[in-house]
C-alpha cells in the first residue's frame, strides 16, 4: 500500500464518499442503494489506512473524544428530544426529508431524521472533544 | 511524568519537527511530550531512548 500521511487518507475517504453518496442520491433506486453501500465501504477502508497512519498521539485525542464526546453528544441528543419534538419543530426538518427520500411512506423520514440527530449529537460531542483535547495538550 | 526531551533536543541543535521527523510522529506530539501534557507509550519511549542514545529513566523521571 502506497505510504501517505493520515490527513492525504483522510482527504481520499471523504472525497470518494461524498462523490458515490451524489452519484447515489442523483441514480437512486435499487442501483443507487448499491452505490450508497459502495460509498460506506469506501469510507470505512480509506478511513482505516488514515488511523493506521496516524501517530498514537492522535489516536489518543480519537479514542478520548469518541469515549467522552460520543457519550455526552449522546446523552444531550437526548435530553434535548423532549425541545426537539415540540410541535412545529421537527415537522418542517420531516417534511425535507421526505422530499428528499421521495418515500411515499410517512414513517422512514422519522426513522432517517431520528438516526441523523443521534449521529449529528455524537459528532458534535466529539468534535467539541477534539478540540478540547488539543488545546489541553498545547 | 517529567522528561528532559527539550534539553537532549536542543543540544543536538534538532528542531521539534526533526525530531518528529526521526520519530515518525507529529510536531504536535513531540510538543506535547516535552511540555510534560502527555506521556509516550513504551514503544515509543524506547524510540525516543533509541534516538538519543540514553536509557528511558535518564530521559523520563517521575514527578
Amino acid at each position: 500500500m502506497i505510504r501517505l500521511s493520515a490527513r492525504s487518507w483522510r482527504i481520499i475517504a471523504a472525497l470518494g464518499f461524498w462523490v458515490l453518496i451524489i452519484a447515489a442520491w442523483t441514480v437512486g433506486g435499487s442501483t443507487g442503494l448499491a452505490i450508497a453501500y459502495a460509498a460506506g465501504a469506501w469510507l470505512a477502508a480509506f478511513s482505516l489506512q488514515a488511523w493506521r497512519r496516524q501517530d498514537e498521539f492522535e489516536k489518543s485525542a480519537q479514542k478520548f473524544s469518541w469515549m467522552f464526546g460520543g457519550l455526552f453528544g449522546l446523552l444531550i441528543s437526548l435530553a434535548l428530544l423532549p425541545a426537539a419534538t415540540q410541535p412545529g419543530v421537527i415537522s418542517p426538518l420531516i417534511g425535507w426529508v421526505a422530499d428528499a427520500l421521495g418515500s411515499p411512506d410517512p414513517v422512514t423520514p422519522a426513522f432517517v431524521l431520528g438516526a441523523i440527530y443521534i449521529a449529528l449529537g455524537q459528532l458534535v460531542g466529539f468534535s467539541v472533544c477534539w478540540v478540547g483535547w488539543h488545546i489541553s495538550k498545547r | 511524568m517529567k522528561n528532559r526531551i527539550r534539553v537532549l533536543r536542543t543540544e543536538r541543535g534538532w528542531t521539534q519537527a526533526d525530531l518528529a521527523k526521526l520519530l515518525d510522529v507529529s510536531r504536535n506530539s513531540v510538543n506535547a511530550i516535552e511540555n510534560g501534557k502527555y506521556d509516550p507509550s513504551l514503544p515509543l519511549a524506547f524510540s525516543i531512548s533509541e534516538i538519543f542514545k540514553l536509557r528511558i529513566e535518564d530521559i523520563f523521571q517521575k514527578d
